[in-house]
């Protein structure tokens, strides 16, 4: 398999909507499964899954499957602060291994990546 | 030069979908190769066999098929997105003990690593929805 390419997964849903969130997981898994590097942003609702202590079948396995993606050499997790701040989250209620990025940062972000998967 | 397409979107009615389509279609019009389309959450739905799409509306997933079928373009629906959603192949339906297969004839079920073998192996990915 070629290697070289960075590829970034970008989360926009929470677990609470339905499959998209852990759908898009699930892609940046594979790449690290396949010991590619990959880089996890939450932007939009996809910051919603961030916050730690939720309750609810969804969101507890959310909250599980990011507890394990160290594991997996995905660290730290990418959190857009404006997403975050428009929603009333406070970085403190973050779970471990967040990086908060500006929003001027976040078009650097995604042209240093050379895939780009949005789910 | 050689590209892959994800679709995430479902067959039903997002315009992703049909745009995926219309953009293989450009694609191969202009001697590019399409070497794997892969169907990721919704998108998987168009590997539903039993989908029925009404008579005033473009039929996506049988256009997928024709288009396969021309052109020896492999359709991949994504396992884990497909079984969520009822479609399963002969060996997934024996496993979960189903009555039957749903999956359409000229698809093919597969693990995120084909996703991931076409986006490093390709020189453009292409995603549709999501």
């Amino acid at each position: 398999m070629q290697a070289g390419k960075r590829a970034l997964v970008i989360c926009r849903a929470s677990a609470g909507s339905g499959t998209r969130a852990r759908e898009a997981l699930d892609i940046a898994l594979a790449f690290a499964a396949f010991d590619q590097p990959v880089t996890l942003l939450f932007t939009g609702d996809g910051v919603c899954n961030l916050q730690a202590g939720q309750s609810g079948e969804a969101t507890r396995s959310m909250q599980r499957l990011l507890g394990a993606l160290p594991d997996y050499g995905i660290r730290p997790l990418l959190a857009d602060a404006q997403a975050i701040s428009e929603r009333g989250i406070q970085p403190a209620q973050l779970v471990p291994d967040c990086e908060l990025v500006g929003s001027d940062a976040l078009a650097e972000l995604i042209a240093s990546h050379d895939l780009v998967f949005s789910a | 030069m050689l590209f892959a397409l994800i679709v995430h979107g479902g067959p039903s009615g997002a315009a992703s979908s049909l745009a995926a389509l219309r953009f293989a279609d450009a694609l191969l019009a202009g001697g590019h190769t399409i070497a794997r389309v892969f169907f990721h959450g919704d998108g998987a739905a168009h590997g539903n066999a039993m989908l029925i799409t009404p008579p005033s509306e473009t039929d996506i997933p049988a256009r997928w098929q024709v288009l396969s079928q021309q052109h020896g373009v492999e359709l991949l629906a994504c396992v884990g997105s497909a079984t969520r959603r009822g479609v399963v192949d002969q060996r997934e339906a024996t496993r979960h003990d189903l009555s039957g297969a749903s999956l359409r004839e000229g698809f093919e079920l597969a693990g995120l690593g084909q996703l991931v073998d076409a986006a490093l192996r390709c020189d453009r990915v292409i995603s549709f929805g999501g």
